[in-house]
């Protein structure tokens, strides 16, 4: 080695100890170049020596030391990816897929995502698809060098199989209204028909237990636990199981576990444990602290991105006032490439006004999901909050339906501000009117008697604006509000434009009018365009 | 390998072995309606933020009828200051973390796969 040599391996030295980057060890198999990220082969003492005769000699990215390190985040990748690869040389159980070429884990033996090509099996592609599993893995997570031998691995994914197969025939037979498999107690739980123990974990009380979660603990019970289904395959006649409820009961008769209505039966235990949670809230200081900043977070929660509908153009502005609003918005997409549009505004503040928020939303979603007729979906999302309200506390809101095939939007209104029209051609801006007054006052009929349906065609060029009342009770230093006349001069000021245009415009125009007065409310406007011809 | 830092009959917090650095990882099972929890949520709350770690995974795969004590139990924890991830979530303990605001304060550690969505 000649003086110059020296001189830069001396500095090369130098660079090195400073810096875990050339640390970096793949598997114990050698060290990773932090230039140009290639694994230097080696062990022991010596894979220093050869990473450095690499760098000077070999590597291109280093440059005669003009380059750089690559950053710690891309050699930790890079180290996963040759280390993933190592392993699926090296261990069988990384190699272990099913017929249809799934992926199994071998961390917590389950079928993944990620699949292998029978015909063109790549350990790269394979080695760069795992982390998308690995990330999200519970398992692997827990302890990254624990991976299950072969012999272990094919014997849990065997049992796993073997649980999977017996829960899906379970949950068809739920599904059909199998008698002898739904027998519970008063406390909802299920009573096993092969060995008559009450199996406490296992509720049928909901669709969604019944569905996803009891099958499958089911399926568990009679593998692993039931004397009677180990003994024999078939169940108790249906009067002895029948008895045997009775009796976990003390007296009387079973109590059946017959479907209750799917979603209604959701939302009200959701409804029941909103309740308590306020109970809850009240009685304990650092609950109430803690959640103040709820509200906040449920605001944030609202989508941040409009939908994209072919022909359309939808543009929203949310401006939150974070002491008082108490607005909401959101987009439901429907068959058809349909579009359910709501806004909403709870009356009240703080907390209170966060939960009837986030209770509303996702009634108003559930039902905007399942029924087509605005004047449905609101009288529904009606009957699902009115219990939760607090007296004194309501919410206006808007829901409409676009159906860009023809051109219409079909709306109700909850004692909401009424939506507005812009039509192209004229460059006019109308009020589209429809009746009704705010969920929560009234319930039952003499709600739904008030609302009316209104529709409203869109011509190329037409606009329709949903807004919350923030908007036309923005106030300037003389308490004078902007009021519906500047805000309708405003859309016809901008009409022509896009969407997005027109709303940042009209936002800007209320600013104006604010001056230095701070906003006392939320602000929402959503604009729909059908695009001109 | 599990050992249980709680332990009665309708509900048990198991303590699993092989953690990552910082990290505990907790399995709860059991009934958030059992009086086994309800008598005892305050003890569980202590228990936990008695912890060393930093970083607290609370395995709720097993855990049944997810109700407001047991959301009590996740804020009161959050406030401990320790991050706290929730493994497999219910669609009824996602919705209730939505519809109180709460949800974007725990890393939701999701399943894979049809079917296992429960």
């Amino acid at each position: 080695m000649d003086i110059g040599g020296w001189l830069g391996r001396r500095k090369l030295e130098k660079l090195a100890e400073a810096d875990p980057r050339f640390e970096v060890w793949v598997a114990e198999r050698g060290l990773l170049c932090p230039y140009c990220l290639k694994l230097v082969a080696a062990r022991g003492a010596d894979a220093r020596e050869k990473l450095f005769v690499h760098i000077e000699g070999i590597c291109e990215r280093f440059a005669e030391g003009a380059g750089s390190p690559e950053p710690m985040a891309a050699m930790e990748e890079r180290r996963q990816f040759l280390g993933i690869r190592e392993a699926l040389k090296f261990h069988e159980s990384w190699s272990i897929t099913d017929k249809t070429g799934r992926w199994y884990c071998p961390f917590c033996a389950k079928p993944t995502k990620v699949t292998v090509d029978p015909e063109n099996p790549s350990l790269d592609k394979l080695a760069r698809l795992i982390p998308t599993h690995l990330r999200a893995c519970f398992s692997y997570r827990s302890n990254p060098e624990n991976f299950k031998p072969a012999e272990e691995l094919r014997e849990l994914i065997s049992r796993l199989q073997q649980d999977e197969k017996l829960a899906a025939q379970i949950r068809e037979k739920i599904e059909a209204g199998a008698e002898i498999l739904m027998q519970v107690t008063r406390a909802a739980k299920w009573v096993c028909p092969y060995c008559l123990v009450c199996v406490e974990h296992v509720s049928l009380a909901s669709e969604v237990l019944r569905r996803f979660t009891a099958p499958a603990l089911i399926a568990k019970h009679l593998l692993h636990n039931c004397e009677g289904f180990r003994a024999s395959r078939t169940t108790r006649p249906l009067p002895e199981v029948k008895a045997r409820v009775a009796q976990l009961d003390g007296a009387g008769a079973p109590v059946p576990a017959k479907p209750e209505g799917g979603e209604d039966d959701y939302l009200s235990r959701i409804r029941k444990e909103i309740v308590e949670i306020r109970r809850d809230i009240g009685m304990n200081d650092e609950l109430q602290q803690s959640l103040k900043k709820a509200r906040q977070v449920v605001q944030q929660m609202l989508p941040k991105k409009v939908p994209v509908i072919p022909g359309y153009e939808i543009a929203l502005h949310f401006k939150s006032c974070l002491d008082v609003g108490g607005d909401f918005y959101d987009f439901v997409e429907k068959p058809g490439g349909r579009l359910g549009i709501a806004v909403g505004d709870v009356s009240g503040h703080g907390l209170e006004a966060a939960l009837v928020m986030g209770m509303t939303r996702k009634a108003l979603n559930m039902r905007a999901r399942g029924l087509t007729d605005p004047l449905e979906v609101l009288m529904h999302a009606n009957s699902d909050i009115v219990p939760d309200l607090e007296t004194g506390t309501f919410v206006t809101c808007f829901y409409g339906v676009l159906d860009p095939a023809r051109h219409e939007v079909v709306l109700a209104r909850a004692g909401h501000c009424f939506a507005l029209h812009y039509a192209a051609r004229s460059g006019e801006v109308r009020a589209v009117k429809s009746n009704g007054i705010p969920l929560g006052v009234l319930t039952g009929p003499g709600f739904d008697k008030l609302l009316t349906l209104a529709s409203c065609h869109l011509e190329p060029g037409d606009i329709l604006l949903q807004y919350s009342d923030g908007l036309t009770e923005a106030q300037d230093g003389r308490r004078e509000l902007y009021g519906e006349q500047r805000f309708m001069d405003s859309v016809r000021a901008y009409g022509r434009h896009d969407a997005d245009y027109l709303v940042n415009k009209v936002y800007a125009h209320v600013q104006q009018f604010m001056g230095e007065e701070p906003q006392h409310d939320d602000i929402t406007l959503i604009a729909v365009r059908r695009k001109p011809a | 390998m599990a050992s249980a830092i709680f332990e009665e009959p309708g509900f048990r917090v198991l303590k699993q072995e092989g953690r990552g650095e910082g990290t505990l990882v907790l399995k709860l099972e059991g009934s958030c309606t059992s009086l086994d929890f309800l008598s005892n949520v305050e003890r569980i709350e202590k228990i936990i933020r008695g912890l060393p770690e930093s970083a607290v995974v609370l395995d709720v795969s097993e855990l049944d009828y997810v109700n407001s004590r047991f959301i009590s139990l996740l804020v009161l924890l959050t406030g401990s200051k320790k991050r706290i991830a929730l493994h497999h979530p219910s669609r009824m303990l996602r919705d209730l973390l939505a519809v109180v605001g709460i949800i974007d304060w725990f890393e939701l550690i999701l399943p894979e796969g049809p079917g296992t969505e429960a």
